[in-house]
């Protein structure tokens, strides 16, 4: 069988197919559903996000009115607890539960502001340091060393117990003490980055370097950079707790999840429920962030993103 | 050669892929066969199925991937309804394979030496000393220069065509009856591929080991085989011997292909090309997998799949054309 | 065949080495020479092909040669001027005149920006064009490498490899450059798709009257699209002249055993092939090069002078220059003419 010779069609490039269009809401709550511990952690977080917004609404009491004559009342399904006071009432007779929904407030705003501050010092750092390498990173990275050679927590007590405690120093101490996990690993990221040719391409091309920092790099390490981020808020309102609790933090009469532990302690024979609701709230809180900071991790990063492409 | 029962006969083989986002038929109706000893090639571009195939003869496809229809039959054992312990018993002594990239098929902490025993004493059943003889033997065969100094080095330290030797020793020391080799020399150098080639070539002639040769490379083919099968898209469109499929390419897909490759002898003109890209496996067209590519293509073309059609003992293609 | 005016590009002594050295206070001193004494001028309009296996320096080179690496040695002379005596802003200004195509398009492409903004970067960071000029200059580009226009708001991932390929060929030329370096363009791509590039690149180079220095291992290709060729081995030029001269008659035996080992895509030619010596082994490590001649170790003919001298480049044919002590002079046996004639 002969085939005619004829003329090869032209190069041009048939279209590609389009990538079906899922708006990107719906895509995400897909990958959210396919994850029972991303839908749990969301379901808190959001949780305590609405508690924080709403507490004046909500709380039944004001959060700093004392009430002796209400002194440590159990929560009420304990003997002697009553509907009034439904986790009962604080040494000086202040309501449990009105408190707890306005530590949520001191919580996420410390945690988040901390973080803020924190993540906005080391991407910057990191991003520096990957990118122009030789003596800066050097000076950045030594840096970070040394900041990593002291106990965070020690440092933080030092600073606060120069500076004098209350909730702003607190956010700026925690802020600048947590940076350098950030620099780390936003540094390690832009080294790999670096290998790949489109940085080399954007400096071919006269891109500058802020440029190629803030286009090219910055938008390739958010995600793994938004997965720490989230991870650290929960590690950021522990460390708030911790420091509270020991009377370094947050400055009655503000209400914290720390100091209200840290008041229950001496109670804890006989009323319980004054150290275990804050602490309780505290765990939760976190839990949810890191279920969250978790399911991130596994979406966002596209070493685990399975669902590009098959075989 | 037809007198021969086959080694190997691949039937209506089709694996997909049960991805999140829908099924993916990677490959499709397979059909093959492979006699003892024969070096045949399958040939394809990414995404045409090659591997696929490979890695379901070898019992390797994975979840989510799964055959869903026919049967391979090796020595007339169907495999895929072998336990895995049969299975592996199979892989040890009868099938073996060789990787593109031998580094990742190399445990970094061990010897070569000691993947080299450890296999032999494996598969052999013999003693550590003796298990020590047979890899020398083999690292000689495989055609190592200096195969001491090569028995204790880590796979890093070798080069990559020292490496790619290595496996075929490995892969070979079982006098296995089917090697497969998927992509053996395309990570490595045209001088070390050569002599690689070679390697292979030789040794199976020797052991009367088949060998079934994936590749995308032409030039590979040509010098290699006997036979080969031209895939696209999850699909044999053509086998055929050697040379009839570079004298007479039946596809327009082979004939394109033959085409598009530069040949040192025509320079100056524009180089024939196909059109378009390859298509994902995930996104196949109807009817004729490559219309949307062939320059012969007709209204049939898009609506209707063609069969794969006998031309003759060694010749089919799967092409509207060649119906009569 | 363009006639070939003045020289746009020279390549003049570069050596360019890296240094491995380990330990405490660097005690055990180690140097990879990865590009050694290298000089190559390229003339306007013409297409230079690199050829040499992996490690011979050539993407060193055409690093060099961009401006990425500073050399150790030598000038590197676009349009008879040292780019490496260039201030910083001088270097942009220039740059624009000579661009770079990468190998892997799929590393060399943003993910995250879409392709209106990949093509329109080079033109905004040199401030040529805003507003409706930038759209209508992307749209032309697009065009012009066999893209769709509406493709611009679309982002990397979502094309094939040659797609892509065409998408990072369309913001090299953005610039309007003279000299286009093209790192391995094609090794990446499937084999029906090469041929599709390979062709675009030839149509754009009459368009535009470009020249291309085009780093290749795949010989075919090079040959394909290269007037001149020069073989690189183990970070030197070994042979270098025009492609038919040098495919038809290779002086250097290492040419010679590289042309040998192409695969080549016809089963007759293997069936009345000669057994021909081919180099053995290993390419020697790079950071302990031999003495002498850097091929000897693997060499079929090589004698005792080799081992002690290393040879100079020198004239062995019109156009063709090899650096052999002994370079072969009678044609290849395995590429006759008849037997490419008999090559389809």
């Amino acid at each position: 069988m002969s085939i005619p010779e004829e003329k090869q069609q032209q190069d041009t490039v048939s279209a590609p197919p389009r990538l079906k269009k899922v708006s990107s809401v719906k895509k995400w709550l897909k990958l959210l559903l396919q994850s029972k511990t991303g839908t749990f952690g969301l379901f808190i977080v959001i949780f305590v996000f609405l508690t924080a917004a709403f507490a004046p609404w909500i709380a039944p009491h004001d959060p700093t009115e004392n009430n002796l004559a209400q002194m440590l009342q159990p929560p009420f399904w304990a003997e002697g607890g009553s509907m009034e006071h439904i986790l009962g009432t604080d040494n000086l007779g202040r309501d449990m539960f009105s408190r707890i929904l306005y530590g949520a407030q001191v919580s996420l705003l410390v945690g988040i502001t901390a973080v803020l501050i924190a993540g906005t010092i080391g991407l910057a750092a990191g991003i520096i340091a990957g990118y122009y390498g030789g003596f800066i990173d050097n000076l950045i990275m030594r840096f970070v060393d040394a900041f990593l050679a002291i106990p965070s927590i020690l440092l933080t007590l030092v600073i606060l117990g120069i500076v004098g405690p209350g909730m702003f120093t607190l956010i700026l101490v925690l802020g600048i003490t947590n940076w350098v996990n950030y620099a780390r690993i936003v540094r390690g990221e832009v080294l790999s980055l670096k290998e790949r040719d489109f940085v080399t391409a954007a400096s071919l091309m006269g891109v500058n370097d802020r440029k190629i920092m803030y286009r090219h790099l910055v938008p390739n390490v958010f995600s793994s950079f938004i997965v720490i981020a989230t991870l650290s808020v929960a590690t950021t309102i522990i460390s708030e707790a911790a420091l509270s609790f020991l009377g370094m933090g947050i400055q009655p009469p503000q209400i914290s999840w720390g100091g209200m532990l840290s008041s229950g302690r001496d109670y804890l024979a006989d009323s319980w429920w004054v150290a275990t609701f804050p602490g309780l709230a505290i765990t939760i809180t976190t839990l949810g962030i890191i279920f969250l900071g978790d399911w991130l991790r596994d979406v966002l990063d596209p070493k685990t993103n399975m669902n590009r492409k098959g075989r | 050669m037809e007198s021969n029962q086959p080694l190997l006969e691949v039937e209506h083989l089709s694996t997909h892929f049960f991805t999140e986002n829908g099924v993916v038929p990677s490959i499709n109706d397979i059909t093959f066969s492979i006699a003892p000893g024969e070096i045949v090639a399958l040939v394809g571009e990414s995404g045409s199925g090659k591997s696929v195939t490979s890695m379901s003869i070898m019992g390797l496809v994975e979840s989510p991937g799964k055959i869903v229809n026919g049967r391979i039959l090796f020595n007339n054992q169907d495999l895929t309804a072998l336990s895995y312990r049969k299975y592996q018993k199979i892989r040890r002594n009868d099938i073996s394979m060789v990787f593109q990239e031998p580094l990742t098929a190399l445990n970094p902490v061990f010897s070569i030496g000691f993947h080299l025993v450890e296999t032999i004493i494996v598969q052999q059943k013999v003693s550590k000393k003796k298990a020590k003889a047979i890899a020398f033997e083999w690292l000689e065969k495989v055609r190592i220069p200096n195969p001491k100094e090569v028995f204790a080095s880590y796979p890093h330290e070798l080069s990559g065509g020292m490496r790619q030797r290595v496996m075929i020793a490995m892969a070979l020391s079982s006098h296995p009856r089917l090697l497969i080799a998927d992509e053996p020399t395309t990570a490595l150098d045209v001088t070390i591929q050569k002599q690689i080639l070679d390697v292979m070539k030789t040794l199976s002639k020797e052991l009367d080991t088949a060998i079934l040769f994936i590749t995308h490379d032409l030039g590979v083919v040509a010098e290699m085989v006997d036979r080969v099968m031209v895939m696209y898209g999850g699909e044999i469109v053509e086998t055929s011997s050697v040379k009839q499929l570079f004298h007479t390419p039946k596809h327009p897909y082979s004939e394109g292909l033959l085409k598009s490759t530069p040949k040192i002898q025509q320079s100056d003109e524009k180089l024939d090309t196909i059109g378009g890209a390859v298509p994902s496996p995930a996104n196949l067209p109807t009817g004729c997998k490559f219309h949307p590519r062939c320059p012969k293509a007709f209204d049939r073309c898009t609506s209707e799949h063609p069969s794969l059609i006998n031309l003759n003992n060694e010749n089919q293609v799967r092409c509207l054309l060649y119906e009569s | 065949m363009t006639a070939h005016t003045s020289p746009l590009l020279e390549i003049k002594d570069i050596t360019k080495s890296f240094d491995f050295s380990k330990g405490w206070m660097k005690k055990k001193q180690q140097f990879l020479t990865a590009v050694n004494n290298v000089s190559l001028t390229i003339y306007e309009g013409e297409t230079v092909g690199i050829v040499g296996e992996s490690g011979c320096g050539k993407s060193t080179l055409a690093n060099v040669v961009m401006g990425v690496l500073p050399p150790d040695e030598g000038k590197i002379m676009f349009n008879g001027t040292d780019i490496f005596s260039l201030s910083k802003k001088e270097l942009k200004n220039k740059r624009k005149g000579f661009q770079m195509v990468f190998q892997d398009p799929s590393s060399s492409l943003n993910p995250r920006m879409k392709v209106f903004d990949i093509i329109a970067e080079p033109l905004r960071a040199y401030k040529m064009a805003v507003g409706e000029r930038l759209i209508e200059e992307v749209e032309s580009l697009l065009t012009n490498v066999g893209l769709d226009i509406s493709y611009k708001e679309r982002y990397p991932h979502e094309f094939s490899g040659g797609q892509r390929q065409r998408i990072v060929i369309a913001r090299a030329l953005a610039l309007k450059p003279k000299l286009i370096v093209c790192d391995e363009p094609v090794s990446a791509l499937d084999v029906s798709i090469q041929a599709q590039i390979l062709n675009l690149l030839q149509e754009l180079q009459e368009r535009y009257s470009l020249t291309y220095l085009f780093i290749g291992h795949g010989l075919p290709s090079v040959h394909y699209i290269s007037d001149r060729i020069a073989v690189m081995y183990l970070g030197e030029i070994v042979e270098i002249g025009k492609k038919d001269v040098i495919f038809n008659n290779p002086a250097h035996p290492y040419t010679r055993a590289l042309l040998s080992s192409i695969p080549v895509p016809d089963p007759d030619h293997h069936e009345n092939r000669p057994q021909e010596s081919y180099i053995l082994g290993d390419m020697p490590n790079p950071t302990d090069p031999p003495s002498g001649c850097k091929f000897h170790t693997r060499c079929p003919i090589a004698q005792d002078i080799c081992k002690e001298k290393s040879p100079a480049p020198a004239s062995v044919r019109d156009n063709q220059e090899a650096a052999c002590h002994f370079p072969i002079m009678e044609p290849a046996a395995e590429l006759s003419q008849e037997q490419r004639a008999s090559v389809y």
